[in-house]
């Protein structure tokens, strides 16, 4: 379904990564591939360098970073603050929520809506168009929108599939209402019948973690997971992704009269450099368009990926000064997909390391 | 056609025989990893661009479908 909102916008975007990277060139040993396929993996896959957390450290840790830097920056103040939306399958614990952690930290106010939405890939979409919802019933006040994953804890470092693109960050974005007329479009989907195409099977309540499920045991690709660690159909997620994201964005693009053209950029979800790459054949357009250098030098951080897109590119999207309308899209866990076609003027934007401890 | 597709193959999985009439995703010659390495090497040689909705184990699973995939996807 698409929604609508009037006279929004993102005025602000933070990412904070870590400092930590890993390169997979230099994991030779941990999964089953020659030099010569890890070689040509880099090329086609974007297998690079990922900024990976140190262990203990968590989304929350993050945020609460990011949030001193914004209000050091003077980016907001304190009491503009009407929601804390988190988006992320990282949770620092099962109890209590990161935004309820977030907002105890800070001179918040006490009727702050705070929200933790599990999502992941497709989080920032999904925390868009929540925040946007949120906006219509807070006047005066903006949204703290933080989206961000530390799935490398949850991949193995013997899953050739998944680990050589999984990175971590958090991301923070101001949203908020402008006087300026701005129609904003944004549409939701989901394919729970997917929905164990990614998938973590120990560490809730279905089955909890035991020395048992801690076993690592290898499947018939050579990849050694325990049933704590994420498993990912890459092969069927790819073809939802490029059979659906299309689809997605051509219904926003009907309801909002505008065409494939008319887009400045498609900020997409930084998946894999192959699947961007296919998306943007798909969609007849280029790169410089459609950024998809994300994953081979930060890592794909889930619901972080198109703040970080956004961060890292900023200066040249919105190098004329002008407004630029937007194509996000976002597809993954669930299964879900999302996309929010925007005008928007240059956000402030900032890419700033964590420092651990 | 044939003999490049089967050159390509052996170099990426060079303990596997490619002239041998059998299904090589069903047989574990080629995982996924090896699809996207192919379907990349196939662009750079052949000048074209497949399609991503293309990009099934059913069109790589033996010389015959690549070929059909590659001319399919010169059109």
């Amino acid at each position: 379904m698409v929604t609508s909102f009037n006279n929004k916008t993102i005025s602000a975007i933070y990412t904070v990564l870590p400092t930590h990277e890993v390169d997979f060139m230099d994991e030779t040993g941990n999964y089953s591939f020659t030099e010569a396929q890890m070689k040509k993996l880099k090329k086609v896959m974007g297998f690079g360098t990922r900024r990976i957390a140190m262990e203990g450290e968590t989304v929350g840790d993050y945020a609460v970073y990011g949030v001193q830097k914004m209000l050091e920056d003077e980016v907001f103040k304190e009491d503009e603050i009407g929601a804390i939306i988190v988006t992320t399958t990282s949770p620092d614990h099962f109890i209590p929520p990161i935004s309820n952690i977030i907002q105890g930290k800070f001179n918040f106010d006490e009727d702050v809506v705070c929200i933790d939405i599990s999502q992941g890939c497709c989080g920032y979409t999904v925390g868009l168009t929540y925040s946007f919802m949120t906006l219509n019933s807070l006047e005066g006040k903006k949204v703290l929108l933080v989206s961000g994953d530390m799935l490398s804890a949850r991949v193995s470092t013997r899953d050739r599939a998944s680990r050589p693109i999984t990175g971590d960050g958090v991301t923070l974005s101001i949203v908020e209402n402008t006087q300026e007329e701005n129609k904003i479009f944004c549409s939701l989907k989901n394919d729970g019948k997917d929905a164990f195409a990614v998938y973590v099977p120990a560490g809730g309540t279905r089955m909890p973690i035991t020395p048992e499920t801690t076993k690592e045991e290898q499947d018939e690709f050579g990849n050694w997971r325990g049933k704590q660690h994420l498993v990912m159909q890459g092969d069927l997620v790819f073809n939802i992704i490029i059979n659906m994201t299309p689809v997605m964005m051509e219904e926003l693009l009907s309801k909002s009269g505008d065409k494939m053209d008319d887009v400045d950029y498609f900020i997409c979800h930084q998946s894999s450099s192959f699947t961007l790459k296919k998306l943007a054949q798909r969609l007849e357009v280029t790169e410089e368009r459609l950024p998809r250098d994300i994953v081979p030098k930060y890592g794909n951080s889930s619901s972080a990926t198109i703040p970080v897109t956004m961060c890292e590119h900023c200066g040249r999207l919105f190098a004329d000064g002008k407004k630029k309308k937007i194509m996000f899209a976002a597809f993954g866990t669930g299964m879900s997909l999302g996309a929010v076609l925007m005008d928007l003027k240059k956000p402030i934007c900032k890419l700033i390391d964590y420092p651990h401890k | 056609m044939k003999e490049q597709i089967i050159e390509i193959l052996t170099e990426l999985r060079p303990e596997f025989d490619f002239t041998e009439d059998v299904n090589f995703i069903e047989e574990g010659m080629l995982d996924s990893f090896d699809m996207v390495s192919l379907v990349d090497e196939i662009e750079s040689k052949f000048g074209i661009a497949i399609n991503g909705t293309d990009v099934l184990p059913e069109n790589f699973c033996s010389v015959d479908a690549i070929c059909e995939t590659i001319l399919k996807n010169q059109k």
